[in-house]
């Protein structure tokens, strides 16, 4: 991969080189976040998304599909800087009051919205008070933001976040989409979710690309917007196709006809390797994968048959083979790439189906009967696995099937498509196991996942409830000496490890596919590297 | 065959002997006859194969996934190192008995609809041939998931949808053989000697129509297998890690650039036994259907 990286990086230069025909090398790289002289203007660059978007990231339905396009069009106060920590995008600049319980943040002045609307403290406002705290809109990403109270208008150009009890991640889940919306496009609107001439036709963002042409189930065009506040972007236009097959993505980066896209299924790594037009590119992210089983059945709250369960997969093999080595195990929430908390000294359950099967014979689970299947008290243990029919998931699940069924688990298949999953697994909680990941900002704030004021209905889909981890996730989530967090959140993986309310899978790598013809790209994951889209340039 | 001489058939007892004479004229129909032989030769392959080849379909090898033609693996290991030939065998297996299965269910639903809705007529024809029509107009293949979305994906249940979602053509097939023969002579005659209705109708009629219902079956097992291979490749038919010639084709789409093959072998085995039946059927309709008997 090393090699790669410098292959990368040697195009990258002679690029660079080729393109600056005035030869006033300023000595900036690329890598910086300010703007390289000599950049071509112009061109267009095609990313993929999955589905129809919808135009605003409150949206109860706007997921991975809407992300991508949410983060061109709108801004959100702040947004990830190189390093992941957060950093000034709408607002300029923030303070805390001694309690922690007041954030005042300075806005940028002279921002303006598509339409030509000035951006003002109103609007944030609006978007905080009318929107993700209105509890009965139950407005996407409402979960986050649990401890804020409300957003108070200081002046046109000042805002105050006034919390329920003190929340130090808060400027991170500022940038995680938390787009601001306009407030005077939606006076008057009742139901914002309904208002399909804004969410579906005619957003006006204050992004470095505004609405352009929009055909459903195929393109958004979105063209420049020139007065952004950020700089003129490079690019005269981007373009997202809505493609959702993997394979017809890979076909349309093999011709040229897209990009920049995140590889979510390794299977055609060796065709693309092979590609002289594109080149792969591996980026830390802030994302986990896990088993959920479902808490409220008797038969997984014996923690000793969570721990069976790990030690019966070779996590390893899975990577080797289905994720062709990007990734590397997982034995609690906080990743890797937040080396200030990552605990690295965790217990790990390595693969031993002998060490399995003492585990559930200590739980009282035994196949006495020798068919093959483990019983107590007359009684088998049988299970539904549902999987949605997603990127690698199917292939991860029929390996993890085969390796509980062989410790004695009577495991059953149930293949969903990705909505039918939300529906039955998430909203309705109907599961006895699923297996899927989560990705949040890059900060060890995980409450949301896991505390249990959010079983049953918020994001903690096992429904796991624990005294002693909720009063970590409250400390954690309170403390904002970065040093007193990392010792409660070394307390919370050291809990997680032990305890498994998720069965830890692995922390995946992302390979990310990206054109030649694209430069100006920030070192970092495609989503992180969106917000600063008004860098990117292409040469035709 | 060709061993037994004109005498040595005569003395068989009568059954046997047309048994023989259908043979010997299927195979004067080329196409027909090598269509049966290879679908003989499949059937033995795939069900009888497990005894030689005793490789699991099932038990999963990553760390030797995608691995190519050995004596270790004939035709390879599949994404999760599974053996392909075991696969194909077993999956042969499933997708050839649910495509018999639904057959005889299809032909059992039609038949008696389409027989009983025209032998007796007035508004039980009305009602059972408006419902069949109505049928018809639903587009079967998106019933059919959504049926299997609603049911479950059980391979008896995939049979069953299967069925339910294609009587129809055999049932208007059956109602006109049905009002054809119903108006014989020898049908008149049955009825005048006070024979009771169903007695009529499965003595004297059900028989006549028979060879119509042998022709629509083979297209219909062709039919049944295309249509659960398309449930299986959509995902929502037989579920993992059960192996059908359509979900290993489903499978296969991820590799089609980095190991097309996967794709190739349960492809080429439905193309080439949906093709087989359809000859086969065409061979048998040319065989059975009195029109071209008198030729």
């Amino acid at each position: 991969m090393k090699s790669k990286l410098a292959t990368l990086l040697m195009v990258f230069i002679l690029f660079i080189a080729g393109c600056s025909s005035d030869t006033n090398t300023s000595g900036e790289s690329s890598s910086g976040g300010k703007e390289t002289e000599g950049v071509s203007k112009g061109g267009n660059v095609s990313i993929p998304i999955v589905g129809d978007p919808i135009f605003n990231p409150w949206h109860p339905n706007a997921y991975a599909e809407s992300n991508l396009v949410n983060r061109v069009l709108f801004q959100g106060l702040t947004k990830p800087g190189l390093d992941n920590l957060p950093v000034g995008n709408l607002a300029e600049e923030w303070t805390t009051s001694e309690d922690g319980l007041v954030w005042t943040f300075k806005l940028k002045e002279g921002v303006k919205w598509h339409d030509g609307e000035e951006f003002t403290a109103e609007d944030v406002a609006f978007t905080f008070n009318d929107l993700v705290l209105n509890a009965s809109l139950g407005s996407n990403g409402a979960s986050n933001y649990k401890a804020l109270d409300k957003v108070v208008e200081v002046d046109d150009y000042t805002v105050e976040f006034h919390l329920k009890s003190p929340f130090a991640s808060l400027p991170a889940y500022l940038a995680f989409n938390s787009e601001i919306l306009p407030a005077h496009k939606f006076e008057g609107v009742e139901d914002p979710w309904e208002f399909t001439d804004f969410n579906k036709e005619n957003p006006v963002g204050i992004g470095s690309f505004k609405m352009g042409e929009y055909i459903s189930g195929q393109s958004l065009k979105l063209v420049k917007n020139a007065e952004y506040h950020n700089g003129e972007p490079n690019l005269d236009s981007v373009t997202f196709k809505i493609l959702p097959d993997v394979n017809t993505q890979i076909a349309q980066a093999l011709s040229n006809e897209l990009d920049i896209f995140v590889l979510e299924d390794k299977s055609s790594l060796a065709r693309i390797e092979q590609a002289e037009n594109i080149e792969l590119v591996t980026a830390d992210i802030t994302r986990y994968f896990w088993i959920s089983l479902d808490m409220e059945n008797p038969k997984f709250q014996d923690v000793k048959v969570r721990q069976a369960m790990l030690h019966a997969i070779d996590r390893e093999t899975i990577i080797d083979s289905v994720l062709e080595g990007y990734g590397e195990i997982a034995n609690a929430a906080i990743t890797p790439d937040q080396k200030q908390y990552f605990n690295e000294d965790l217990k790990t359950y390595e693969f031993d189906p002998e060490k399995s099967k003492q585990l559930l014979k200590e739980a009282g689970w035994e196949d006495t009967d020798g068919d093959g299947i483990l019983d107590k008290d007359g009684e088998d243990f049988t299970f539904q696995f549902d999987i949605a029919l997603q990127g690698d998931l199917e292939q991860i699940a029929v390996l993890v099937q085969q390796y509980l069924k062989d410790v004695g688990f009577d495991v059953e298949l149930n293949t969903m498509e990705w909505n039918a999953m939300i529906q039955k697994n998430i909203i309705d909680r109907d599961f006895d196991m699923i297996l899927n990941w989560w990705s949040y900002p890059s900060d060890p704030d995980i409450y949301a996942q896991y505390h249990s004021s959010n079983a049953g209905t918020g994001n903690n889909i096992p429904g796991y409830q624990s005294e002693e981890l909720d009063k970590l996730l409250e400390k954690g989530q309170s403390t904002s000496d970065p040093d007193e967090r990392a010792v409660v959140y070394d307390e919370v993986q050291e809990y997680m490890a032990e305890n498994l309310p998720y069965i830890y899978l692995w922390y995946p790598k992302e390979l990310s596919i990206r054109s030649n013809r694209l430069s100006n790209v920030p070192d970092m994951y495609v989503g992180g590297a969106l917000h600063y889209i008004y860098e990117w340039s292409v040469t035709e | 065959m060709s061993e037994l001489t004109q005498e040595g058939v005569a003395k068989l007892p009568i059954q046997e002997r047309g048994f023989i004479n259908f043979f010997r004229k299927l195979a004067k129909n080329k196409i027909a006859f090598i269509s049966f032989v290879f679908l003989l030769l499949v059937h033995l392959g795939v069900f009888l194969g497990q005894f030689v080849w005793t490789i699991s379909p099932e038990s999963v090898d990553p760390a030797n996934s995608l691995a190519s033609w050995t004596s270790e693996h004939p035709l390879g290991t599949d994404d999760l190192g599974r053996d392909v030939l075991a696969r194909l065998m077993y999956g042969g297996q499933i997708t050839l008995l649910v495509g018999f299965f639904s057959m005889v269910f299809t032909v059992l639903v039609g038949g008696i609809i389409g027989a009983v809705a025209g032998f007796f007529g007035g508004w039980i024809d009305i009602i059972l041939m408006r419902f069949t029509e109505a049928m018809m107009s639903i587009p079967n293949f998106f019933l059919a998931l959504v049926a299997l979305t609603v049911l479950g994906k059980s391979p008896f249940m995939v049979i069953l949808v299967i069925a339910f979602t294609s009587w129809m053509e055999i049932a208007r097939v059956v109602y006109g053989e049905t009002l054809k023969w119903k108006e014989s002579e020898f049908v008149e005659a049955s009825k005048t000697m006070g024979s009771n209705a169903m007695r009529t109708l499965f003595k004297h009629i059900v028989p006549q129509i028979i060879p119509t219902i042998i022709i629509a079956s083979t297209l219909g097992i062709a039919w049944a297998i295309l249509t659960e291979s398309a449930i299986s490749y959509l995902g929502l038919g037989i579920q993992p890690p059960t192996a059908t010639w359509g979900n290993m084709l489903q499978n296969a789409q991820q590799y089609i650039w980095t190991a097309p093959i996967l794709g190739v072998l349960p492809g080429l085995s439905i193309t080439l036994v949906v093709l087989a039946y359809n000859f086969l059927g065409d061979g048998l309709r040319d065989l059975l259907d009195p029109k071209h008997h008198k030729k």
